[in-house]
């Protein structure tokens, strides 16, 4: 990874998948915030449960959403983007020429792809949850009118060390798998051009499945962990 | 010609699927300096086996060695990526049918990519280095006016000249031309070989041509090999093949000795 032309290729992806997306997460973060707190405060309040907005907050946009929709939107624009790119580079015998004057296309093209991949993801998830903490304090303000400090400390208090640990891992590992779908599918084309369409659905699909397989899998770990630290009959 | 063996293949077979073979038991064997022309029409199996002599596609059966290294079908179930080693590639300048220029820079850019791949790029000197014959193959191959451009900018006799002058860029002592005729008018393709002979004045290197061009293989190739459906039906001076009653020779006679 010192090659100075591998470090130019992870950078221009970060930038792409990072950098440019920005504007699209903050977009999203404003509506998965707005719509949590909205759905979620006015019915806490009724049952005085106000004081329950930081903990589902946590739940929701930390553990999960946060995540699961940076993925979500990195698979839609950026998954098929390189998936596409790969395919086209293979159709016009660019990785073919690459290999015949001795570049590995696997040190070229598709390791640096997947570290920028998942930096990128992570960084993106990092901007959507504190997006969305911000718009969820703003909506709730308006909808249950829950003073700052309050606001921040029954957020804080929430948040856990474990949180914090499944939220990296998780994002991290969901920008590791979707892009390791996405360079597998573009460079398992055999090189006709109707291969492209076929290479970017597909990484798409897969991009999908595993990362849903994958929430699934590290969320219902989490709740099983937490059932066995406080006890299974508080859960039954 | 020395006895040195650049190419030894014995009874290599390959596809393109694991359940077809392209071509079937091909056998020859190459020495230094020599100039072979690899002919037949569409479907014979001479894309494929240029793709394997060059090590971008592994043989199914058989054995071929080039220079020191012999890889054979156990190369099928390695990574494709390694089944030449870059020592060996470095002596190989390959020019492809397709010409496979990276379309996201320019030419120079991506001269200098390469170059810095094979050499690497740990201090000024090598990138000094890299910049340098860059310069002197723009200065050999006259590409001053396209250096700067990206392969979509370029016409396509444009793009086979910069891709030809890319097989150049590690002075290489083997190099595979494959229908480098195609796209270049006939003046263009004169200068081209004109370039090529003054790059490898006084040197024993050998050229491989892989085309359907007879006439091209006639004027620069003394050895043809001839493909058919996948078989080795010609391997020898090409006044022999002229000799033998090979269908062929029907459509390529009145090409080379128009009345």
């Amino acid at each position: 990874m010192r090659h100075k032309d591998v470090q130019m290729v992870i950078y221009r992806q970060i930038y792409f998948t990072g950098a440019q997306a920005l504007r699209l997460i903050a977009l999203f973060a404003t509506i998965i915030g707005v719509l949590t707190v909205s759905q979620s405060a006015s019915q806490l309040q009724r049952f005085g449960g106000s004081d329950a907005i930081g903990p589902l907050l946590i739940a929701a946009i930390v553990r999960e959403l946060g995540p699961l929709v940076t993925v979500l939107i990195v698979t839609a624009r950026s998954v098929t983007a390189v998936a596409s790119e790969l395919a086209s580079m293979n159709s016009n015998g660019e990785i073919d020429s690459l290999r015949a004057c001795g570049v590995s296309p696997l040190s070229y093209l598709v390791v640096p792809r997947i570290i920028a991949g998942s930096v990128a993801t992570l960084i993106l998830a990092m901007h959507f949850v504190w997006i969305s903490l911000l718009v969820g304090f703003v909506s709730s303000q308006l909808i249950v009118d829950i003073p700052l400090a309050k606001f921040i400390l029954s957020v804080t208090s929430s948040l856990t060390m474990m949180d914090l640990f499944i939220f990296f891992i998780k994002t991290f590992f969901l920008g590791f798998v979707v892009f390791l779908a996405a360079t597998f599918s573009g460079m398992r084309t055999t090189g006709a051009s109707y291969e492209i369409p076929v290479a970017t659905t597909r990484a798409v699909m897969w991009s999908f499945m595993t990362s849903l397989a994958f929430q699934i899998f590290i969320s219902a770990a989490y709740y099983l962990y937490q059932m066995q630290m406080r006890g299974w009959s508080n859960f039954l | 010609m020395s006895d040195e063996i650049v190419w030894k293949l014995d009874n290599v077979r390959a596809g393109y699927s694991a359940s077809e073979d392209r071509f079937e038991g091909v056998s020859f064997t190459i020495e230094r300096g020599e100039r072979v022309a690899f002919l037949g029409t569409a479907k014979s199996g001479r894309k494929l086996l240029m793709k394997v002599m060059c090590g971008l596609r592994p043989p199914r059966a058989g054995t071929m060695q080039i220079f020191d290294h012999t890889s054979g079908a156990d190369a099928y179930y390695r990574d494709w990526d390694d089944l030449l080693p870059r020592r060996i590639k470095a002596k190989l300048g390959v020019a492809l049918e397709v010409d496979g220029l990276l379309s996201n820079v320019s030419i120079r850019e991506g001269y200098e990519l390469l170059f810095r791949f094979r050499y690497g790029d740990h201090n000024e000197r090598l990138q000094a280095a890299a910049s340098k014959v860059v310069d002197g193959l723009c200065e050999q191959f006259s590409l001053n006016t396209i250096m700067h451009k990206r392969p979509v900018e370029l016409s396509p006799s444009e793009r086979k000249l910069a891709c030809i002058a890319r097989a150049f860029l590690a002075r290489p002592r083997v190099l595979l031309l494959e229908n480098p005729s195609e796209n270049i008018g006939q003046l263009s393709q004169m200068k081209l070989w004109s370039m090529i002979d003054a790059v490898f004045e006084n040197q024993e290197r050998t050229i491989i041509l892989s085309t359907e061009d007879f006439r091209l293989a006639w004027r620069h190739c003394p050895r043809w090999m001839v493909f058919d459906k996948g078989n080795l039906v010609f391997d020898g001076q090409k006044e022999d093949f002229i000799k033998t009653r090979h269908p062929v020779l029907k459509l390529i006679d009145p090409v080379l000795f128009p009345r």
